[in-house]
C-alpha cells in the first residue's frame, strides 16, 4: 500500500540525525503515515526509536532530510495548533501535584481559565481508568500502572491529533500492559487520534497496530514495513489465533535480522 | 508510647548521655587540677553565673535571635531570587558566580569595620553581617536545585509550548524546593555566627545581644558568665537551626508526601 506525499499526515523524507563527534543515529529515514493510523516501530536497543520520536515531536530538529507533520515541520506545526502528546517512558508527573491537577497542566500552561476544563479533565481521568478518589491523590501515593494512566490522561486530555508515545508500558508486567494495550485501542477507536507507538515488545506491537516498522541500528533506518491486517476492535481472543502468533513471528525474524 | 519510648532512647538519650559525661569530666578535672577558676570555672560555676545574669541572656539571646533570623531571611529571599536569576541561562551564571564565590572566601572580619563605616552601628549593620555570610549556601544549593530538573519534564514543559516564565514558576522553583531547604538548613547556622561576629564590631547601641556581652566579659575575666554567654550562643544556633529543620519538613511532607 502506497500512500502518496500530499495525504500523508507524517511524511518522513530521508531524515538523517547526527551529533557532532558521533557515528550517526538516523540516515535516510523515510516513510509516510496517513491519518489516524495506529503505527508501532520496534528495533534493538539504541537503533534510534525515542530519538526518531523526539524529531516528530520537534524536541530535536534532524540534521539531514525533513519530517512533516500535516506538511508543516514539526516545530512550526505545533505552534499552529496541531495538537501533538507526547508519553514518555516515564510517567513524568509533577511530584507535587495531585493527578488531577497534573492532568489539567497542558491547559494550566495555555493560560485557559479553570472552568472551561474542569469538566472534561474529570472525564479524561474516568477514560483511561481513574476513580475521582485517584484523582486527588499524589503520584507518589499511586501504583506504577496507575501512575501510567495518569499520564495517559495527561496526553489525552489535549484532543491530540498524533500521539507519539515512547515505550509507556515497558516498566509494567505483562497483565497490566495487556489490559492498557486494550484499553489503549478502545480509546483510539473512539478518537482516531494517529498514534506511533515504539516498544520493544513484539507483541504489543502486533496486538496494537495496523503497521509495525521495524528499524535497523546504526545508523538508524527502516529496515522493515509490515502490514498488520487484523480488523478492529481487537480484544485478548486475538492473542490465542495463529494468524496472531503466524505475524508475530514475522516480526520477531525481521527484528533478528537486523542485528545479524 | 512504644514508639516514642523507642525515639528517645536512639536519638535523645546518646547525646543526652555524651553530654552529662562531659559535664561531670569537666567538672573533676577542675576539682582535682584544681583549674583557676577565670581561666576554667567548673560547670556548677557556669550554671551559677547562668542562672545570676539570666535576664541579660535571654535580652541578649532575643536580640542576637532576632539579628539572625532577619538576616537568614533576607538571605533566603534575596538568594533565591539570584538562583533564580542564574537559572536562567549559563552566561549569566558565568559571569556573576566569581562574585557569589566572593561572598564566601571573603574574611567577614575585614568587612565587617567596612559595614561599619557605611551603614553606621546597630542592628541594620548586624543583621548585613548574618545576611551576607549565609547568603552562599542558599544561592548555591538553590542554583543546583533549579538547574538540576528531570529532563523528560522540561521536555514536557516544551512540548506545551510553556514560557520561561511558566517553566520557572511551575517547573523549576517547586523541583528545587529541597535544594533550597538544604541550602536555609545550612543557612540557619552561619546566620547565627554571622549576627554574633556582627555584633563584636556593630553591637554598641542596643549593647543587648550575646556577641555583645562576650565581648564585654572576656577582659573581665568573668569566665564563668563568658561560657554561660556562650552556652546561650550555642542554644540560640540550635534552636533557629531546629525550627528552620522543622518548617523544612512540614514544607517537604505536604509537597511530596514525606520523602524529599
Ligand atoms: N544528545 C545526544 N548526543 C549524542 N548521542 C545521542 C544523543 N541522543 C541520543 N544519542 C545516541 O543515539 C543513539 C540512539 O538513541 P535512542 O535513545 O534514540 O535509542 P532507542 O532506540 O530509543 O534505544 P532504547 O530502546 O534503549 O530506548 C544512541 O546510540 C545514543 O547514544
Ligand atoms: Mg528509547
Amino acid at each position: 500500500m502506497m500512500i502518496s506525499t500530499d495525504t500523508a499526515f507524517i511524511h518522513a523524507d530521508q531524515v538523517g540525525l547526527s551529533f557532532p563527534g558521533a557515528p550517526d543515529v538516523l540516515a535516510g529515514v523515510n516513510f509516510d503515515i496517513p491519518k489516524g493510523q495506529f503505527v508501532s516501530i520496534v528495533g534493538p536497543s539504541g537503533c534510534g526509536k525515542s530519538s526518531l520520536l523526539r524529531v516528530m515531536s520537534g524536541l530535536q530538529t534532524a540534521t539531514a532530510g525533513q519530517i512533516l507533520l500535516d506538511g508543516r515541520s514539526p516545530g512550526n506545526a505545533r505552534e499552529n495548533n496541531l495538537r501533538s502528546a507526547f508519553v514518555f517512558q516515564d510517567p513524568t508527573l509533577l511530584p507535587w501535584r495531585t493527578v488531577r491537577s497534573n492532568v489539567s497542566l497542558p491547559f494550566e500552561l495555555r493560560d485557559r481559565p479553570p472552568a472551561e476544563y474542569r469538566n472534561h479533565v474529570r472525564e479524561t481521568i474516568d477514560l483511561v481508568g481513574l476513580t475521582e478518589h485517584d484523582a486527588d491523590k499524589r503520584p507518589r501515593e499511586l501504583s506504577g500502572g496507575m501512575r501510567m494512566r495518569a499520564s495517559l490522561a495527561r496526553a489525552l486530555v489535549t484532543n491530540p491529533d498524533l500521539m507519539l508515545m515512547d515505550e509507556p508500558f515497558a516498566p509494567l508486567d505483562d497483565i497490566l500492559r495487556q489490559q492498557l494495550n486494550e484499553e489503549i485501542l478502545r480509546i483510539w477507536s473512539d478518537q482516531k487520534w494517529t498514534a506511533v507507538f515504539i516498544t520493544h515488545n513484539v507483541s504489543e506491537a502486533v496486538f496494537l497496530s495496523q503497521r509495525v516498522l521495524v528499524m535497523h541500528p546504526r545508523p538508524g533506518r527502516i529496515a522493515a514495513d509490515l502490514e498488520i491486517p487484523f480488523a478492529y476492535p481487537r480484544t485478548s481472543d486475538l492473542r490465542a489465533t495463529a494468524e496472531f502468533a503466524e505475524l508475530i513471528g514475522q516480526v520477531s525474524h525481521e527484528l533478528r535480522r537486523t542485528v545479524e | 508510647m512504644r514508639t516514642l519510648f523507642r525515639w528517645f532512647v536512639t536519638y535523645i538519650l546518646p547525646p543526652l548521655g555524651a553530654f552529662f559525661t562531659v559535664v561531670i569530666l569537666w567538672h573533676f578535672a577542675t576539682v582535682i587540677f584544681d583549674i583557676k577558676r577565670y581561666i576554667l570555672p567548673g560547670p556548677l560555676l557556669v550554671a551559677e553565673a547562668g542562672v545570676k545574669n539570666l535576664g541579660e541572656l535571654w535580652n541578649g539571646f532575643l536580640m542576637t535571635g532576632a539579628e539572625a533570623i532577619v538576616g537568614f531571611a533576607a538571605s533566603l529571599c534575596v538568594g533565591t531570587l539570584v538562583a533564580c536569576l542564574f537559572s536562567q541561562s549559563p552566561v549569566i551564571r558565568r559571569s556573576l558566580f566569581p562574585y557569589a564565590i566572593f561572598l564566601q572566601t571573603v574574611p567577614i572580619v575585614a568587612i565587617a569595620p567596612l559595614i561599619v563605616i557605611w551603614f553606621g552601628t546597630g542592628f541594620q549593620s548586624v543583621v548585613l553581617v548574618s545576611f551576607i555570610i549565609s547568603l552562599f549556601p542558599i544561592i548555591t544549593n538553590a542554583t543546583a536545585g533549579l538547574l538540576q530538573v528531570d529532563p523528560d519534564l522540561l521536555d514536557l514543559f516544551r512540548l506545551n509550548n510553556a514560557t520561561r516564565w511558566q517553566t520557572l514558576l511551575k517547573l523549576r522553583l517547586p523541583s528545587a524546593v529541597p535544594s533550597i531547604i538544604t541550602g536555609a538548613r545550612i543557612a540557619s547556622g552561619v546566620a547565627v555566627i554571622g549576627a554574633i561576629v556582627g555584633e563584636f564590631f556593630a553591637g554598641y547601641v542596643s549593647r543587648k545581644g550575646l556577641g555583645y556581652l562576650i565581648l564585654q566579659t572576656a577582659p573581665q575575666l568573668k569566665t564563668d558568665k563568658l561560657f554561660a554567654t556562650v552556652i546561650a550562643s550555642t542554644i540560640l544556633g540550635l534552636t533557629i537551626f531546629a525550627l528552620v529543620s522543622l518548617i523544612g519538613n512540614l514544607i517537604l511532607n505536604r509537597w511530596y508526601d514525606g520523602e524529599a
